[in-house]
């Protein structure tokens, strides 16, 4: 048992990008351990999927279907997983830090008596030899709001995490000797607790999918200032898929923006490819939504403010003054 | 109707907007010094908002638990102030730096030991590990239905009905009581609290316990502390920011366009 | 290799730093001033559409005397554009009662250009007929404190501000007093608390509560906190109305840049958005400093620190280069006094006062508290529910109508207020608390000023600017806490006591503080600077300032 059981999700019928992420980082721990590496999905109709999984070269995708978990319900999954892992009996356990992961992650290690650690950033098999140490992953994370990074180690069977969406590449195809197992799970209506009445859509700024944000604080001054960002983010879609608007909590105490875009401890955190932060000084609690992002790029005018010390490029300027500018530069250039 | 009982898990953090100048890194001691006043976690407010929101249409009794080696009666009196009747402050030389299990064990018990409640809410992370474990580990452990990201909570007929949020929206689910709910800030910041009441609060005899390992079930051995390998500062993560200068605006609107340019 | 050099560095164009630089420049030496902010003065600034568009506000002090400090007169200020106005009333409180106190100047003005002063018998009967209201025995001790104050205490105030602290044993000009009977100096008053002065002076409660409001104003001092006989005479010359009130037309910007604009004349350079990250200190002495950005500054002879303790000792200096006692003496150096909600109000009407029924003269007083007659509250509630709750139930409101003196502040028809009363260190709440209790502050402001000037309603303010310790620690490295003194003006922290062991020459050669972090104390116009020039005219031989 070295085996790397991960988690996939399904979305739209196919495995969701974080999944592949997931199957990345598992690859490389499954190669460490010298053991497998395993996928379990859980739905109906799970076909398609599963073989798209295996084209990513897991040794086993495991199909665990029922008409009871079409849908996410966590209680109906979370007892399905339980018993798929204790068959299973991996070594290790990963997650994505989804909406999906986040709920089951916690509940699960619970149930398996371990221990579990969320928002990972990066994990490795620890090196150290000996009682109790062999094969332990080590866990790095963010914590205090980004301000440290924490790598932790923890006792437990299986090992388990949830992993930071866009921190790892996507998995790539490779050569596929795997096969896949289907897994019943033995689960009734009468182990539902929590009744789902129905899921209402919401126009939602779903931050967590951008791959540019351009963030305004509260050195915008007034609501107006998201109207520059606008223009910018209209020209950057132009070179760039998905550009979104987000902010610090101030713009939303002060009622410049909705709390969908809010970045941060109290809103949405994320890693885009590149954040563009305007006027934000960059408080810990500001800053634990975005300081994983890839690159990271700071307008402000006070050159001493924090937000220049996590970014990688600086500007210090008004940005009345300059984001017009740049406006028109990349208007120029796309 | 029955008086509804509800018990909201409080903890004390670090204030989470303080400025990156006011926290460091002591990688010897894997610790973080944070230099900042302690608060109230706020998502853990927000639970607490939650209670007194529902206290408002029901007759409630609400129960703030604060857990650690050492806590704050006046950070915590706060909740107090705020609508809450009553303090219990679980405090030991055992309770410090546990991890998200131990943490919600220790809670549990504690729980077991005011045996009857309907409703316990935490906030859906705490800003200081971000975790966002304790709530649901807790929620298993006592064997309750567990509904995590609250954003509105109502209760009716020995229910509870919660709007969560989803990523596509929010879901509308239901569970009989007793219940766990994480909490999410969308439920509302807690409420201002005037200085009169906060005065009285401070000063009065107000309804607090504090219970350390042997005032309750609490297997003091089992409980695990959080092992950091390793505590790196951000800036060992290696960001250094080049600044882009120019003799106008205009110039530096140009470098940065081709930095933008560059990243495409 | 040095990307500048010049014979002297001052760390910090804040206001000390300004002062010194036109000092050192005059006597020969090149002078580069290097200031982390985007703008010079320090606590000398004012800041244009605040608190509302076409007002001018200070951003932190506005009561003012440089036209008595030295340079004001070696740099011919006044020619540089710093001008003063002086109203003869002085100092007033309104209380909850309907009564009310308004202290005139007992020396006023009587030449605006150089600042000359005349003792007025008219002014001190008319002060003594307002504390006469309250308590004739009062009135009398005003009478007797004056007469002391005219023939001994006012020369040695005088000689005190502008000297270097004598060697710890020999007597200085404030010393001296305790030993001379007539002065009526009683050697316990160094030790006694505000309170205990305020006993020890006044019968009255009025008198009392405002000699302990005073203290609070003069240095941040609570009534059970001991001021030791610097504050002493300044808070009561503050009370008393001794010395005259004086605003500086255009706000206190206008010092900073008659000092600047003095020193620019001497070829001092200025830089700002120059942060100042290390001091480069080669066998024991101060050979120049290393900005943020990497430039390095190369100072011939000296290098001047307008820095209190924090941001020398601890940042540039480094903990590691200190000796277990200035170790110790650092970390005992206590920032826990002095925080302030502070700031401007801009207003359609001034105050009415519903006392002033009695004397006019109380709407037009450059320094009006507004007050409780409640003495017990002031010595026993008052600091504990600041330190409880960020701020008293009842405040003991400082207000300055500047505008009525100053009208080029302020839109035509409008006025501005400066607004003031205590708060707690900024660590005692966290920044989301530190934003309600500002809200919460203006709130109860108003609705506590309509008690004694019913035309305070909301409808008359038009803006704000208030500040809490959050916003001055945040931009201040070394105001702690937010404190806006540099650190506690109490006994063991004031007059000579001030700073480290060293004083101006600091333990490294070639390096000298000249901040209100060193003895002079906080507030404009204070001694450190021209005090630490006289120190470094020794060490190098440079003329000798003039008095």
């Amino acid at each position: 048992m070295n085996e790397v059981l991960i988690l996939g999700e399904v979305r739209a019928g196919s495995l969701d990008k974080h999944t592949l992420e997931l199957l990345n980082i598992g690859k490389n721990l499954a190669s460490d351990l010298d053991g497998g590496l395993f996928v379990v999905l859980i739905g109906d109709g799970l076909l398609a999927a599963a073989k798209e999984a295996l084209s990513y070269g897991p040794d086993k995708v495991f199909k665990v279907e029922h008409a009871l978990l079409n849908n996410f319900n966590a209680d109906f999954w979370l007892e399905s997983l339980e018993q798929a892992v204790k068959q299973i009996n991996p070594k290790i356990l990963l997650m994505s830090h989804s909406f999906i992961g986040m709920e089951l992650g916690p509940r699960l290690a619970c149930r398996l008596d371990t221990r579990l650690t969320t928002d990972c950033i990066d994990l490795s098999i620890n090196p150290a030899r000996g009682p109790g140490e062999d094969g332990l992953l080590l866990r790095t994370k963010p914590v205090s709001g980004g301000n440290a990074i924490s790598v932790f180690k923890c006792q437990g069977v299986p090992q388990m995490a949830t992993l930071r969406a866009n921190v790892y590449k996507p998995a790539k195809t490779a050569d596929s000797q795997g096969e896949i197992v289907d897994m019943a799970p033995e689960i009734d209506e009468s182990i539902v607790r929590v009744e789902s009445l129905e899921i209402v859509k919401e126009d939602v700024i779903a931050l967590d999918k951008a791959d540019v944000v351009i963030a305004g604080g509260a050195g915008l001054g007034d609501e107006d200032g998201f109207e520059i960002l606008e223009d910018l983010t209209r020209v950057l879609n132009k070179s760039f898929n998905n550009v979104m608007i987000g902010c610090s909590r101030v713009a939303v105490d002060k009622g410049w923006i909705s709390p969908d875009h809010q970045v941060g401890l109290t809103g949405t955190i994320i890693s885009p490819d590149i954040y563009v932060a305007v006027g934000i000084s960059g408080a810990i609690q500001h800053l634990v939504g975005m300081v994983q992002s890839k690159k990271i790029i700071a307008i402000n005018p006070d050159s001493g403010c924090n937000m220049f010390k996590v970014a990688d490029y600086g500007v210090v300027e008004d940005y009345e003054t300059i984001i017009p500018l740049l406006a028109k530069k990349l208007e120029e250039l796309s | 109707m029955k008086k509804i009982r509800i018990i909201v898990c409080a903890k004390q953090i670090p204030d989470p907007e303080a400025p990156l100048s006011d926290v460091s890194v002591d990688a010897e001691n894997k610790e973080i010094v944070v230099d900042a006043p302690q608060v109230i976690n706020p998502f853990d407010e927000n639970a607490l908002e939650a209670a007194i929101q529902l206290k408002e249409d029901t007759d409630a009794k609400i129960t703030v638990l604060s857990m650690g080696k050492k806590v704050s009666d006046t950070v915590l009196r706060k909740t107090l102030a705020a609508g809450a009747d009553e303090l219990i402050l679980l405090e030991d030389n055992a309770f410090e730096k546990l991890d998200s299990h131990s943490v919600a064990c220790v809670l549990a018990d504690a729980i077991r030991k005011i045996d009857k409640y309907d409703l316990v809410l935490t906030g859906r992370q705490a800003g200081d590990w971000d975790s966002g474990q304790v709530g649901l580990i807790l929620g298993e452990m006592l064997s309750l239905p567990c509904i995590s990201l609250a954003r509105d909570i109502r209760i009716a007929d020995g229910s509870v009905a919660v709007k969560k949020t989803h990523p596509e929206g929010y879901e509308r689910v239901r569970a009989r009581m007793p219940a766990l709910v994480t909490v999410s800030n969308e439920v509302g910041e807690l409420r201002y609290i005037s200085r009169t009441r906060m005065l009285k609060m401070l000063r009065g005899a107000a309804s607090i316990s504090s219970w350390n390992s042997e005032d309750f079930d609490v297997a003091c051995e089992s409980l695990m502390k959080a092992e950091v390998v390793e505590l790196l500062s951000p800036s060992d993560m290696g960001r250094d920011c080049r600044f882009i200068e120019g003799a106008t605006a205009d110039e530096q609107a140009e470098k940065l366009a081709a930095v933008f340019m560059e990243l495409r | 290799m040095a990307d500048k050099s010049f014979d002297a560095v001052v760390i910090g164009g804040g206001h000390h730093g300004t002062i010194i630089a036109p000092y050192l420049a005059k006597a020969g030496m090149k002078v580069g001033v290097f200031e982390r902010l985007d703008h010079l003065g320090g606590g000398a600034v004012s800041f244009d559409d605040t608190p509302a568009p076409g007002f001018r506000g200070n951003f932190c002090a506005h009561f003012t005397r440089f036209y008595g400090h030295p340079s004001y007169k070696e740099f011919n200020l006044r020619d540089e554009g710093l001008e003063y106005v002086f109203p003869d009333t002085n100092e007033a409180i309104v209380f909850d009662d309907g009564t009310s106190y308004v202290a005139y100047a007992g020396w006023p003005v009587i030449d605006p250009q150089t600042g000359e002063t005349r003792f007025s018998q008219e002014n001190v009967n008319k002060t003594y007929d307002q504390i006469a209201q309250f308590s004739k025995p009062d009135a009398e001790a005003y009478l007797d404190w004056t007469d002391k104050y005219k023939e001994i205490i006012r020369p040695a105030f005088a000689r005190h501000r502008f000297s270097v602290p004598t060697p710890y044993g020999v007597p200085d000009a404030l010393e001296e007093l305790m030993t001379n009977p007539k002065s009526g100096i009683d050697p316990s008053m160094q030790f006694m608390t505000a309170k205990e002065v305020a006993h020890y002076f006044f019968e009255s409660d009025e008198l009392r509560i405002l000699l302990m409001r005073g203290f609070l104003t003069s240095c941040g001092i609570y009534p059970d906190d001991v001021p030791g006989l610097v504050y002493i005479f300044a808070a009561l010359h503050l009370v008393l109305g001794w010395e005259t009130a004086a605003i500086a037309k255009g706000g206190t910007q206008s010092i900073t840049d008659a000092l600047v604009s003095a020193g620019k004349k001497l070829g001092v350079e200025y830089f700002i958005n120059s942060e100042v990250d290390k001091l480069i200190i080669e066998k024991g002495k101060a050979k120049g400093i290393k900005l943020l950005d990497g430039t390095m500054i190369e100072a011939r002879q000296m290098v001047v620190s307008d820095n209190a303790t924090p941001q020398l000792f601890l940042r540039m200096i480094g903990e590691d280069n200190l000796n277990t006692n200035m170790k110790r003496k650092v970390d005992t150096y206590f920032f826990d006094r002095a925080q302030l909600f502070w700031g401007t109000v801009a207003v359609h009407e001034l105050p009415l006062y519903t006392a002033a029924k009695n004397n006019p003269d109380i709407n037009a007083t450059p320094r009006t508290y507004w007050a409780p007659k409640d003495l017990a509250f002031m010595e026993d509630k008052y600091m504990h529910e600041i330190f409880l709750l960020g701020m008293p139930s009842k405040f003991f409101c400082l207000t300055a109508p500047d505008s009525i003196w100053d009208p080029s502040r302020v839109p035509k028809g409008k006025h501005s207020l400066h607004v003031e009363d205590f708060t707690c260190p900024a660590r005692i709440f966290s920044r989301k608390e530190w934003r309600t209790l500002h809200d919460e502050f203006y709130d109860s402001m108003i609705a506590q000023w309509q008690k004694y000037a019913p035309n305070m309603t909301r409808d008359n303010f038009i803006g704000e600017r208030i500040t809490t310790p959050i916003d001055i620690q945040d931009t201040h490295l070394d105001m702690r806490e937010g404190g806006w003194s540099e650190g506690n003006c109490g006994g063991s922290q004031s007059g000579r006591f001030r700073g480290l062991p060293g004083g101006y020459r600091t333990f490294i050669k070639g390096l000298y503080m000249c901040s209100s972090g060193v003895a002079g104390g906080p507030a404009i116009g204070r001694g450190s600077s021209y005090n630490c020039y006289t120190v470094i005219a020794k060490d190098f031989g440079l003329p000798l300032p003039e008095l």
